[in-house]
């Protein structure tokens, strides 16, 4: 009882204010959530930094520190095949790892809380389609993402995913919240460092803005890629970059083995097909993004997780944390259109196994040699169908959800099904 | 479908067969079991299983006439081995005779400097290069240096065969012998992992190891030679293999078939010893199941089979063959000689035949395609339940429980790790000068300030026995919906941990889910029944994975091993010393897999237990009474 008296006498403004309350709870989990980076980076540092699920050329640091040093040297960056980032990452992880390895982990634990609460607040923004109620969820998407391993692991050997995770959470944020010219921005600086989320500029269209406004829009996010890449530009002196940054994901030139859809296939592939099945993978990802514009017109936000997700999924040397902030997002919508999801249970139980026989499959290819590239394919393969999958039943609950509203009057009269709607 | 998809749940609804076997589960559970184990009993009996057949037809075993011819040499070696006396050691005897032989001899040292464990030796290796070939590939044969009969007589073997190889001009790739250095059979695999860590650039935290002077290419695949157990009937002829590597890892079984098909061809009255059982059916008294059961136990539990036992870690194929003791020294030459021109053919790495399988006999296997279905029909059951709690539950929640056991189990694990690297077998809580301040200290570093000493496994082992499982039920409360997600994420994560566990080691797996499938049935059995409650949580403390461990270790083991030690409350804190002592020097697996995955679920299994007490029980009543009063305010706004 005493201790109780004291705790209520110790923090009266907690006690008076929820929000307060959960606001300093948040900062606890934080800083635990930090704890456990920096602990996890000083005894599996070696380890994870090896994980080809969690490391590609990409978004490994190792290879930035690596590019940095030759920089130093005044060697041409660009002109060495290994080198797959835009200039202005150069920039950035330079000035940052000035001071040393620890600040460049205690940069990317920043990012990755501040990715926490950029979720929460977008979960925050968005309103409960019943009768106005919060979504609620904010709080879940808070602590699920903060003390998911993937993301734990992925900070604390300092993944480069954990930046693109920030522009993908800001963008979220500010799109979600309305905030639509800081969203084409941030949009417009992600899409100059990796082309893929390009196709989230479609959303625009869905939004009924008027003509006028969709132009300035669509100008501003088109101003910042060319601004940023005149600025690449400028700075090397060439165009060699483009090769290295752009089309180098664009052309599926990385082979080596990740959680992505392409390598195994382009390493099987003989190479007079090779610019076929280019072409036809780029089609593919460029040009599905217009019939779900056209059907999903009336939710932008689940718009905006398809796209994101498709960007997920088809870029083409993903890690697993490329998809945590997808996975972050999902119980917004799984709240929202409640029971229409299908398949849920299974696409989760998919994943997670997925996630835990990836290092399994791999230890069995490399190591034990009882495996070989089929299995740890096998992996990738069910894995990324278990994501299309969810993109499929994001799809399915929208129409179900407007078959509900366009038949409610017609069943309830001629069918008597009115239980059926909730 | 268009009408389904109107209706309450839509498409969500699950299929029909499924529903079948929900409410057929309870039938369901103990008739998959016990499917599982029948089935075992099928596919595990040698009738049954399919025969060894080399797969890789470039190997030719058994094919080429061997002609060594210098067993005089041989005698000689053991002579002069037996003669040492201190004069030199055999590392220097080893160098010295290959330098007469013209190749380079070089020692390397390693040690091992842990406050627990202060192991040190010294490697001799040689390398007979091959004349033809461009020193991409090599194979290895190692044996352990040693003063004992059975020692000097494998190392004089293995010497003059070097001697004759050094002068054959067929090899096409180059041949390293390793001697090496280990008083203890521990001692020994530690030194043989630290020459394969500096072989492949690998560091091992735990064991310093010089670089070496000399190396080679890809290791094609590795023999270690020793002699056979000693027979009571001198003249019979018993070789013996080893195959099992740490973390269930097995050579390919391409080389275990060549070593059997070799001694057939030259030595038909000789029987092959596998996990020291005769594998001839004709010879053995013992059971036809006791082979493979031994197969399964020893894959699981025996992280120190051999030297052979660290190579898997380093994608080597190898095994250790114990050579008979009726061999005569042109035999037991003639039979390297084969083994290792055996090799010599292969065309490419050994990936043609099994990795993954269980032996009855010398001429037969189980392959995977065969076994899984055991584990499979023991997961099944863990899937229907998690199946079921998700069709009970209205929403998913993830209680924190599950979280903060796994948090607390990757604790534990690190810290025991520190406890091993920091002190020695005895700690002591010492009071530092600047009272009241304590420390923990190493029991040597006696001071005056000791105020009680401790046995540091006695105190891991009381610190994963404790139940903390049942200290997380205070954590908040869970209601109805939080207690089935729990449940449901408790058996979905042992499926999922033995899932993957059966692809890497299956007998650990199979071991493991024999008794954890049913005590995880159990633990997560819905009931809001308190007293029901409380007897089963009871049997759960007796379920404590170290607990099972160690009555398994201690009574099912003398069933198919003779002379175990009888189980005393010594055994389980042994147990625990062994297995971190293994993780931190070997790289095993297994102390990893208890603390992360095994202690985080039983404290699960406590919670949930505890739960339906306590938290679940006032919760669900505090839930109806709010439901009854909602009621009331409805048919008074009726009215």
């Amino acid at each position: 009882m005493k201790r109780k008296a004291a705790k209520a006498n110790k923090d009266p403004e907690s006690e008076k204010d929820p929000h307060l309350r959960e606001s300093l709870n948040d900062v606890r989990f934080a800083v635990f959530a930090i704890l456990l980076r920096f602990l996890f980076s000083s005894y599996l540092y070696d380890w994870a930094r090896e994980r080809v699920e969690l490391v590609t050329p990409v978004f490994s640091y190792e290879q930035l520190l690596d590019d940095l040093e030759m920089k130093k040297d005044g060697l041409p960056l660009y002109t060495f095949p290994h080198f797959h980032n835009a200039p202005m990452m150069m920039w950035i992880y330079s000035s940052v790892s000035y001071f040393g390895k620890h600040s460049v982990l205690a940069f990317s634990c920043l990012l990755d809380v501040s990715v926490a609460w950029l979720l929460k607040w977008t979960a925050d923004a968005v309103k409960s389609k019943k009768e106005g109620e919060a979504a609620g969820c904010g709080r879940w998407l808070f602590r699920t993402y903060l003390f998911n391993p993937i993301t734990i692991a992925s900070c604390a050997i300092c993944s480069l995913s954990t930046l693109y995770n920030f522009l993908a959470a800001l963008s979220a944020y500010l799109f979600f919240s309305g905030c639509l010219m800081g969203y084409v921005v941030v949009l417009g600086i992600w899409t100059s460092w990796t082309v893929y989320p390009a196709i989230l500029f479609n959303i625009l269209f869905v939004l009924d803005l008027p003509k006028r406004q969709l132009g300035i829009y669509l100008g501003v996010g088109l101003a910042v890629v060319t601004a940023i890449s005149s600025v690449h530009f400028w700075s090397q002196g060439s165009l060699e970059f483009l090769d290295s940054s752009y089309f180098y994901m664009l052309t599926f030139k990385d082979i080596t083995p990740n959680v992505g859809l392409y390598w195994y296939f382009f390493v099987q592939v003989f190479d007079h097909f090779r610019e076929f099945y280019v072409l036809t993978f780029m089609t593919f990802y460029w040009f599905v993004p217009v019939p779900l514009t056209m059907s999903i017109r009336g939710d932008p936000h689940l718009l905006f997780w398809l796209f994101l997700l498709l960007s997920s999924v088809f870029f083409p040397s993903p890690t697993l944390n490329t998809a945590t902030v997808v996975f972050s997002l999902w119980p917004i919508f799984l709240k929202r259109y409640g029971e229409y999801w299908r398949y849920t249970l299974l696409i989760v139980a998919t994943i997670v196994t997925c996630v835990t026989l990836m290092p399994v499959m791999w230890h069995m290819w490399m190591v034990s040699s009882s495996g070989n590239a089929n299995f740890y394919f096998g992996v990738t393969l069910t894995y990324n169908i278990a994501m299309i999958y969810m993109v499929i039943d994001g799809t399915f609950v929208y129409f179900r959800d407007q078959t509900n509203d366009y038949f409610k009057d017609w069943k309830s009269r001629h069918m008597g099904f009115a239980y059926a709607f909730h | 479908m268009a009408i389904r998809l109107f209706l309450p749940k839509g498409t969500t609804k699950g299929p029909a067969f499924l529903d079948k076997i929900l409410r057929l589960r309870k039938t369901l559970y103990p008739l998959l079991i016990m499917a599982s184990l029948y089935y075992a009993k099928i596919v595990l009996s040698p009738e049954n299983m399919e025969l060894t057949r080399v797969s890789e037809h470039a190997l030719m075993p058994g094919l080429v006439t061997s002609r060594f011819d210098r067993p005089g040499l041989t005698m000689q070696l053991a002579n002069d081995l037996k003669k040492l006396n201190g004069s030199k050691t055999q590392q220097k005897f080893v160098c010295d005779f290959f330098r007469e032989l013209g190749v380079n001899c070089h020692e390397q040292k390693w040690s091992v400097d842990l406050p627990s464990e202060k192991l040190e030796g010294r490697n001799a290796y040689a390398w007979v290069r091959a004349p033809r070939a461009t020193g991409v590939e090599a194979m290895l044969v190692a044996v352990r240096l040693g003063s004992s009969d059975s020692r000097i007589a494998a190392l004089s073997h293995v010497l003059s065969f070097a001697s004759y190889a050094n002068e054959q001009v067929y090899w096409a790739r180059d041949i390293v012998f390793v001697f090496v250095d280990g008083a203890s059979k521990m001692e020994a695999i530690v030194g043989f992992d630290a020459f394969l860590s500096s072989y492949h650039l690998v560091k091992n935290p735990a064991v310093a190891a010089d670089p070496l002077h000399e190396d080679g290419g890809f290791l094609i695949a590795a023999t270690v030679y020793e002699m056979a157990p000693k027979q009571k009937d001198a003249k019979k002829c018993v070789l013996s293999a080893k195959l099992n590597g740490i973390n269930g890892q097995q050579p390919n079984l391409d080389l275990f078939n060549s070593a059997v098909r070799i001694m057939n061809r030259e030595h038909h009255s000789c029987d092959m010893q596998i996990y020291g059982i005769s594998s001839n059916r004709g010879l053995r008294e013992s059971s036809r199941w006791l082979l493979p059961i031994r197969a399964l136990y020893t894959q699981a539990f025996v992280s120190d089979e051999g030297l052979h036992s660290v190579m898997g870690k380093y994608g080597l194929q190898g095994l250790t063959i114990g050579l008979a003791h009726s061999f005569n020294p042109t035999q037991a030459a003639q039979f390297m000689e084969a083994m290792a021109r055996t090799l010599n053919n292969a065309l490419e790495r050994l990936h043609q035949s099994y990795f993954m399988y269980i032996l009855g006999d010398d001429s037969h296997f189980s392959s995977i395609g065969f076994y899984i279905p055991i584990i499979i029909l023991l997961i099944v059951p863990l899937l229907i339940k998690a199946y079921y709690e998700w069709t009970e539950m209205g929403g998913f929640e993830l209680p924190p429980h599950v979280p903060v056991a796994h948090v607390f189990g990757a604790a534990l694990f690190l810290w025991s790790r520190w406890c091993l690297e920091n002190f020695k077998s005895r700690a002591a809580l010492a009071s530092i000068p600047n009272f009241p301040y304590f420390d923990f200290v190493d029991a040597s570093r006696r001071t005056e300030n000791v105020i009680f000493e401790f046995d540091m496994s006695l105190v891991i082992t009381l610190v994963f026995i404790v139940p903390w499982g049942t200290f997380m039920r205070r954590m908040g409360k869970v209601s109805s919906d939080g207690a089935a997600s729990l449940r449901m994420f408790i058996v979905l994560e042992a499926a999922l941990v033995l899932g993957a566990l059966s692809l890497l080691n299956f007998g650990l797996a199979f071991s493991v889910a024999v008794l954890a499938v049913p005590t995880f049935l159990l633990a997560t059995k819905r009931s809001t029944q308190s007293s029901e409650n409380l007897v089963r949580g009871l049997p759960l403390v007796l379920c404590h994975p170290l607990f099972l461990a160690s009555v398994f270790l201690s009574v099912v083991r003398p069933l198919f091993y003779k002379n175990t030690k009888p189980f005393d409350v010594d055994t389980i804190p042994e147990l625990t010393s062994q297995m971190l002592r293994e993780h931190v020097l070997l790289g095993s697996h297994g102390f990893a897999l208890f603390a992360l995955f095994a202690v985080p679920l039983s404290n699960l299994c406590f919670t949930v237990a505890t739960i339906n007490c306590s938290g679940l029980v006032k919760a669900d009543r505090k839930l109806s009474e709010e439901e009854m009063e909602s009621k009331n305010v409805v048919a008074k706004t009726t009215e």
